[in-house]
Formats: C-alpha cells, sequence, structure tokens
C-alpha cells in the first residue's frame, strides 16, 4: 500500500511540474492577446503553441516512463542519467534550509541585515550539523562584518537597517 | 592597416609605473568582483567610474580596461568552484568546469580556464589592434534580421543539450524565451510582470542565474559532507599551473572560439555571454567525444573561457571605431570615454589614435599579467571546494542573496534568487536541463526586440527580408544545420553502436 502511494507520488511530481509551466504560460498568453499592438505578441504567441503542443506529449512521456520504471531498475535508471539529483527525495535538511531562507528574506527588513544575518547563520550552520561552538560563533560576525564592510562602507550600498534605524 | 606611429607614441605614453600599477590594481579588483556572484566586471567598472573623474585619459582607460579584462576572467572562478557563474559569460565555463571540480580536477580546471582566458583575451586584443576598422565595418552591417537570426543561432544550442528527452530540453528552453520576455517592451506595452514594477525592465538575469545554478545546488549539496570528494590543498598550485599548460594543448579550439569571440564581442549587444555560448557548441560539435562535454571535458572550458575573454577586442572596435557598445561593459567605457570630454564616433581613433594605440596595447599586457594574478587568486579560491558544505553553504547563500539585493537596490531580487532556486531545483529533479531556461532568458529580449525592429523596419515585408539578406541567409543555413547536426550525430551513434 505504501509502495504504491510512493509510485502515485512519483507520477504526480512528473507531471506536476509540466502542468505547472503550461498553466503559467497560459495565463502569460492569454494577458499578452489582450495588447493593443500584434507585433508584443509576434514572438510570443508561436512559442506558446509549440509549447502547447509539447504538453500532451510530455504528459504522455512521463506517464510512459513511469509505468516503464519498476523498482528494481531503479538504479540502473539512475545509472543512466547520471544524475544524481533525479527522484532524490527532499530531506529534512533540505526542507528546513528553504524554511530559513524564505523567513531570511521575509524578516531581513523588519529586523535589518546585521541581525537577522547573525542570527541565520549559526541557526542555518547548526541545522547542517555544525556542532564547533567557535565557528558558531566566530564566522556569523566574520562574513557578516565583511558584508557589512564591502556593501555599506566600501561600495556604499545601504543594506536594510530594520529596527536599527 | 596599423598606424606605426600612433602606436609607438602610445607605448611610450604607456609605459609608467603609474600604468602598470594601475593594472595590477584594476585586474585584482576585477577578477575578485566577477568571481562574487551577482556582481559582475561591469559592476565594478561602474564603481570604479567616479574614481577616474580626476585622471587622464589614458591611465584611466587603461585602469578601467584592466577591471573588464579581470572581470572576464573573474566570473569563471565561481561558476567552476561552486557551479556558480560569477557573471553571465561564465554560464558556459560551469558547463564543464563544475564537473571537472567534482571529479577533483578544480585545480585544473582554473587553471584551464586562467590560460584559455589570457590566450583567448590576446588574440581578442591582437585582432583589434590588426584589423579594428574592417571589422567594425562589417558588424555594423548587421540590421535587425541578421541579429535576430544572431539569437536564433545561438537558441540551436538547447537542441544540442543532452537532456532526459528532447522535448522536454526544447520545453525548457521555450519557457526561458517565455520568461526573457516578460516586462514593458519598446512600444510601450507591459508584458506578464502581474503588477509588479520591480519586473518592468524584464527578469533580471543576475538573480535569475544564481538561483538557477547555484541556489539550486545548494539544494541537492545540502545532504553532502563536500562539494567534490579530493585532496587538493597540496597539489593545488602545481594543478593550477598544470591546467595553465593545458591550456596551450587546443590551438584549432582556442584559435576557432577566439574568432567567434571576437566577431560575436563586435556585434551590438551580442556581448561576451553568447560569444562563450556559441564557442561552446561549436567546440561541441567540432569535438571528436561530444558526448563528454557536460560531463568535465576541459575542451568546454577552454572554449567559454577563450571566446568571452577575446570577446573584449570584437567590443572595443565597435565601441572605439563606432561608438557602438557591444556590451554593457563597452557602454561605461564608452561613459568614461564622454567623461573625459571625448566624442564617441568614426572621428575618436583618428583624433585620438596614439593613446587608444596605447590603451589597446595596454591590453595586450594586461593579458599577460592576468596568467600570474587570476592563476594565484585560483590558487587561493581552489581551497573553497574543501570547506565543508555545513559551512559553506550558509556563506553561499547570505552572499548570493545579498549580491543579488545590491545589483539593484532590491530585496524583490533576493527573493527572486530564491524563487528560482526552486525552479531550478525542481526542474533538475525531474531532469529538466536548467541551462536552456538560462538560454532562452538570454536570448528572447534579444530575439524579441529584434523581431519587433525587423518589423518596425520592414513592415508586411519582414519574413521575406529574412530570405533575401545574404548575412541572414547564412545564418539561416547555419541555425538549420546547428539544429539538425545533433540529430544526425545522435543516429551516427546509434548506427555503430
Amino acid at each position: 500500500m505504501m509502495e504504491n502511494n510512493k509510485t502515485k507520488m512519483q507520477l504526480f511530481h512528473r507531471l506536476f511540474l509540466p502542468a505547472l509551466i503550461f498553466i503559467f504560460i497560459t495565463i502569460y498568453f492569454l494577458e499578452v492577446q489582450g495588447l493593443d499592438d500584434p507585433r508584443d505578441r509576434m514572438l510570443i504567441t508561436p512559442i506558446y503553441w509549440v509549447m502547447a503542443a509539447f504538453f500532451p506529449i510530455i504528459l504522455f512521456q512521463e506517464w510512459k516512463n513511469w509505468k516503464a520504471a519498476k523498482p528494481d531498475k531503479k538504479e540502473k535508471e539512475e545509472e543512466e542519467t547520471e544524475s544524481y539529483e533525479v527522484d532524490a527525495p527532499l530531506s529534512k535538511k533540505a526542507l528546513s534550509f528553504m524554511v530559513s531562507i524564505f523567513l531570511y528574506l521575509f524578516l531581513i527588513e523588519h529586523i535589518g541585515f546585521v541581525l537577522i544575518t547573525i542570527i541565520f547563520l549559526p541557526t542555518l550552520m547548526w541545522l547542517l550539523g555544525t556542532k564547533d561552538w567557535k565557528l558558531l560563533v566566530f564566522l556569523p560576525i566574520i562574513v557578516t562584518g565583511a558584508l557589512y564592510v564591502l556593501f555599506v562602507i566600501w561600495l556604499e550600498i545601504p543594506l536594510p537597517t530594520g529596527i536599527l534605524l | 592597416m596599423i598606424d606605426l606611429q600612433s602606436l609607438s607614441e602610445g607605448i611610450s605614453m604607456l609605459i609608467s609605473f603609474e600604468n602598470f600599477f594601475l593594472m595590477i590594481v584594476g585586474l585584482t579588483l576585477g577578477v575578485i568582483l566577477a568571481a562574487i556572484p551577482g556582481f559582475t566586471g561591469s559592476l565594478g567598472i561602474a564603481i570604479m567610474l567616479p574614481l577616474t573623474f580626476g585622471m587622464d585619459p589614458l591611465p584611466s582607460l587603461v585602469f578601467l580596461l584592466s577591471i573588464y579584462t579581470g572581470g572576464l576572467y573573474g566570473g569563471a572562478i565561481t561558476a567552476i568552484l561552486l557551479n556558480t557563474p560569477g557573471s553571465p559569460a561564465a554560464v558556459a565555463t560551469s558547463l564543464d568546469g563544475y564537473p571537472m571540480t567534482k571529479k577533483g580536477f578544480a585545480g585544473r580546471a582554473l587553471g584551464v580556464a586562467v590560460g584559455a582566458s589570457s590566450i583567448g583575451g590576446f588574440i581578442g586584443i591582437s585582432v583589434l589592434l590588426v584589423i579594428i576598422q574592417p571589422l567594425a565595418g562589417f558588424a555594423l552591417r548587421f540590421g535587425p534580421t541578421e541579429m535576430f537570426m544572431v539569437a536564433v543561432f545561438g537558441l540551436t544550442i538547447i537542441a544540442a543539450l543532452k537532456g532526459d528527452s528532447f522535448v522536454k530540453t526544447l520545453y525548457a528552453g521555450l519557457l526561458g524565451i517565455l520568461l526573457g520576455t516578460i516586462g514593458m517592451t519598446s512600444s510601450g506595452a507591459i508584458r506578464g510582470t502581474f503588477g509588479s514594477s520591480e519586473l518592468l525592465d524584464g527578469i533580471p538575469i543576475i538573480p535569475a542565474l544564481i538561483g538557477l545554478f547555484a541556489v539550486s545546488e545548494l539544494f541537492f549539496l545540502v545532504d553532502k559532507g563536500y562539494v567534490a570528494k579530493q585532496q587538493i590543498n597540496r597539489r593545488n598550485s602545481l594543478e593550477v599551473m598544470d591546467g595553465v599548460k593545458r591550456a596551450f594543448k587546443y590551438p584549432g579550439n582556442i584559435l576557432r572560439s577566439s574568432t567567434i569571440g571576437v566577431f560575436i564581442g563586435a556585434l551590438p549587444a551580442a556581448g561576451s555571454t553568447i560569444a562563450s555560448l556559441v564557442s561552446y557548441n561549436e567546440a561541441k560539435r567540432a569535438s571528436k567525444d561530444p558526448s563528454s562535454f557536460g560531463k568535465g571535458n576541459e575542451e568546454g572550458v577552454v572554449a567559454g573561457e577563450a571566446a568571452n575573454n577575446s570577446s573584449e577586442g570584437g567590443a572595443l572596435a565597435t565601441m572605439l571605431v563606432l561608438g557602438i557598445p557591444g556590451s554593457a561593459s563597452a557602454a561605461m567605457l564608452l561613459g568614461a570615454i564622454i567623461m573625459q570630454g571625448w566624442t564617441p564616433g568614426p572621428r575618436l581613433f583618428i583624433d585620438h589614435s596614439d593613446v587608444l594605440y596605447g590603451v589597446i596595447f595596454s591590453e595586450l599586457i594586461q593579458e599577460i599579467l592576468l596568467v600570474v594574478i587570476g592563476g594565484a587568486f585560483a590558487i587561493i579560491a581552489g581551497r573553497i571546494v574543501q570547506v565543508p558544505t555545513r559551512v559553506l553553504i550558509p556563506t553561499i547563500i547570505v552572499f548570493a542573496l545579498i549580491g543579488s539585493f545590491a545589483v539593484r537596490n532590491l530585496m524583490f531580487d533576493a527573493m527572486l534568487v530564491f524563487l528560482f532556486g526552486l525552479l531550478g531545483w525542481y526542474l533538475r529533479k525531474n531532469a529538466y536541463p536548467t541551462i536552456a531556461v538560462v538560454l532562452g532568458l538570454i536570448l528572447g529580449p534579444l530575439a524579441d526586440t529584434e523581431l519587433l525592429r525587423s518589423h518596425q523596419l520592414y513592415g508586411e515585408e519582414t519574413f521575406a527580408m529574412f530570405f533575401q539578406r545574404p548575412i541572414t541567409l547564412i545564418l539561416i543555413a547555419l541555425t538549420i544545420l546547428g539544429g539538425i547536426t545533433p540529430f544526425l550525430m545522435e543516429k551516427k551513434k546509434q548506427k555503430k553502436g
């Protein structure tokens, strides 16, 4: 039962991405059709229709590949693609990394670059497995300081100050 | 072809401690700045431009051009070590440079890159010195139909990419083109911005590149202890030197790539990125073992680096003789020339030939100095891959996000890095090549603009004009050839197999 659900999820992943892309380009295509000057959609229209023709082909290919892929063939398949990333599961580490980036970007403008980076760096390092406290303390200070000197002092590019303002 | 008197006057003006010092500082700055993801050589020139206000024309141009030269190579360092092209021109280098790092040949790849950059750049500048005027004159004959075909020709690289399926590769490439058309058109219409004013100039290429290449790679690397399983500390300097020597083993590749680089560099708006991608593709086509490209073939690194550095010669040709900047960096150099009170255009070279010959000659010296400075930096930078990912990843992600933010001072761009990172990760998980999306993103806007310009010029005759202009016809033939060659090669291989 578990195995069955797993393979169904694999099929979902295979079909989800081309479908998502197709939905996005369809919205874009429909928006562009509303433009007054036909020259503004001269390149977009033919490309959309080519992609629309490819979409069912890709769905069929993915379905065929999913059906053909049996669990005992998995190892061989990975070898053929020569890519370690295909079908690699989303690990807890990778997920927490993604979430932490999102939180960092969300909070940087509120809390400010210096404070959030000093908090973000050791937290992420710890999540990824760093246990050396010296590294957890000094590296964030060095990296944040270096970035501050490079951008704010040397290049005069203001970074978000947040609550420090 | 060369005005020897002006050249000797230029050389005598150039030889001074000040100019050599500026060359070394400029090259070092260029290499370091371009190696930071999100930064490019052109940003380095922009930052340093105000410093040259008080300088004489010769040292000012020598300094800015040194940043340019260093920047053209610098982008390759992170492209090779971390799959993060420091600049768009280093995209082609990452295709084989990063697989070389993964195989444990980071030092060699960096050495090959610096060697090829230096030789390519030297060839490009030599060509500039000799045929500056005829070359620029030919490039001026390129109208919008020719430029459109240059973009389409560049897109044939997608057909040559080896992916899970040809249709999926094309699907990804076409998505890239559509993403590249987002923003305000030259007629003032707004497309696909979904109300975001930050997208009016289109999707910024730097955050897209960093996201698709670097951040997606970090999402995969997070589960690995190290970027590569190899010991390079002790032998890295020897490997870099060995790599420099190995670059000389491919004279045909270097000559072909440099020629393509000079020519495409001379075409307005084409620039080093397209030059390196086209050269990479040609090197792959000409190779006896094209299937090894993308898996760590040093010929790929040679092609990309020789072309993007030689494109400097072409870009300078159109800039100095015609006043047309072939790239963003050339545009800023043109700004520096205007800042000196000089008027760009055909008279520029006639009125200031001695100074400009001095500037061009300084470029030859810079290419030699690049081996030393770039090589030294490569030895230090090569140690990056031995840092555990638990330390490396947090540091890189902060640099990548803040670097992208700094380009336009917009947090939106940092968010784009994250979103493109997710897109790249998901594409790769489903065996879609991210490079196809990048190619579309780079060449899509060019194709779109030039098609619009063609229509503005020729109206209903546009389609017919593509078959009436000889250069366009040649480009159409090359495009067809470029599109079908991978199929023919594959069929030939299947027959043999």
